[in-house]
């Protein structure tokens, strides 16, 4: 959940490090980031470098004058500079399609989650648990089939006797189920991102990473929890 | 791609689904990188993939080990055997016997039936294949839809059009109905030749406008 507005002032609170904001920065883009890329590239390992360098070099721009010129335009800025690291990613690998011509068949979050993917809450993990125990066996063979199995989708479909918009309503059907428990949980971590935001630990490390940023440039890391 | 094309199209399911061909998908991204909702819409949907998986991984470890084979299963199996013969020595008789005696007796009696269904699931009013269902006199006409459920809603209404526009029919859907696939039947003698449509509404709760959640379009073939 957003809980903020991409305008000026948040921009001006980027530029100045402040740690809520960056930790909602990061939080935000950082899972929009991280479903592109996982559809693109092989390795969960590139997939964070690649995070990492976009975050880099959309805070560096930010820094610069001129480097964003709308601040409500945030996410699309945000989008394009993801575009032009994968591109170059591309490119250091010798390739040479474009960004559409690539076609990933690992579907969305294929593998195990990352270490910056968050671990869904008790109430979030109860909630899928119910969503799936009410779905008829049919439904759960084909959900597992091609989420767990991977297996073609027109295959699975064909063989469980249902058409492929029948999967995606009931793919619409659980989410909507599930929206409403991962709705609250994103609200209250960011209730508690806001009242920790000066009062964590983590917070002159997180300062100071920026720091060290702006010192290397585009290549650095930044993290969102520091010791 | 704006927001309602996204609502519409399915366009987060299909997204996960990876589905989306290339250059939409990448019109789709630019859209929830900026549209709070869908971006919302896409991180729900794969938060709930990568815990289903989870859970159904889990589900499919834990199915009951195999039980060990006991010594009362020895003298079962000639048991089983005996049985075996016996049932076919009774199939053979009611093939023989029986059923050609019920068969007279049904062909005049009012009986289920199997019936054939016209799937609308995935005929949206913008797709280019229109499913076609075919007539026969006096034979209702069966269809499979799917409501796009939605909590704004306190019920659906699907309403059929004939070919010349004018209402056909329409049926109240309660939210606990909707869930599942409907099986929608249209009396025969008042179908014609032509395209119809299927459209699928959301009635909020009080006097609210209803809101088209889908549309969808069969034809009718060989109607008298």
């Amino acid at each position: 959940m957003r809980f903020e507005s991409f305008d000026a002032e948040y921009t001006a609170r980027l530029r100045a490090a402040d740690a809520a904001t960056l930790e909602h920065f990061a939080s935000y883009f950082g899972e929009l980031i991280h479903l592109k890329l996982r559809s693109r590239v092989d390795s969960r390992e590139v997939a964070e470098d690649l995070r990492q360098e976009t975050f880099a070099r959309v805070l560096a721009a930010l820094r610069t004058d001129g480097g964003l010129q709308h601040a409500d335009r945030l996410g699309a800025f945000v989008n394009s500079v993801c575009n032009n690291v994968l591109l170059e990613y591309y490119r250091s690998r010798g390739r040479t399609e474009s960004l559409d011509v690539r076609e990933e068949v690992h579907p969305v979050a294929s593998e195990a989650p990352d270490a910056l993917s968050r671990v869904l809450s008790q109430d979030e993990v109860k909630a899928v648990r119910r969503i799936l125990a009410k779905l008829g066996e049919r439904d759960r063979d084909l959900l597992k089939a091609i989420f767990l199995d991977e297996r073609d989708k027109d295959e699975v479909c064909s063989e469980l006797g249902v058409g492929r918009e029948y999967l995606r309503v009931l793919l619409h059907r659980a989410k909507q189920a599930f929206k409403a428990v991962y709705v609250k949980s994103a609200a209250a971590r960011a209730r508690e991102r806001r009242g920790n935001s000066l009062a964590a630990a983590g917070v002159p490390n997180l300062v100071l990473n920026l720091e060290d940023l702006s010192a290397k440039g585009p290549g650095g890391r930044i993290n969102r929890q520091s010791k | 791609m704006n927001h309602t094309d996204a609502l519409q199209t399915f366009a987060a399911e299909k997204y996960l689904l990876n589905e989306l061909p290339a250059p939409i998908r990448e019109e789709f991204e630019a859209h929830f990188f900026e549209c709070e909702e869908c971006a919302m819409d896409v991180r729900t949907g794969a938060a709930f993939v990568g815990q289903a998986r989870t859970e159904l991984r889990s589900a499919s470890q834990g199915a009951p080990a195999r039980k060990t084979r006991s010594l009362f299963s020895f003298f079962t199996l000639p048991l089983a055997g005996a049985l075996v013969a016996a049932m076919a020595v009774i199939v053979v008789y009611q093939n023989v016997v029986t059923l050609p005696q019920l068969r007279g007796e049904v062909a005049t009696a009012n009986v289920p039936a199997v019936v054939t269904a016209t799937s609308l699931i995935g005929a949206a009013s913008r797709g280019t294949d229109v499913p076609s269902a075919t007539a026969s006199k006096g034979q209702p006409l069966f269809l499979n839809v799917d409501v796009p459920t939605d909590d704004r809603f306190s019920s659906y209404k699907l309403t059929i059009n004939d070919p010349a526009g004018s209402p056909a029919g329409a049926i109240d859907v309660s939210p606990d109905r909707a869930k599942n696939t409907l099986l929608v039947r249209m009396p025969g003698n008042e179908v014609r030749n032509g395209t119809y449509t299927l459209t699928v509404e959301g009635i909020q709760a009080g006097a609210g406008p209803a809101f088209k959640l889908a549309q969808y379009r069969f034809r009718v073939l060989n109607a008298n």
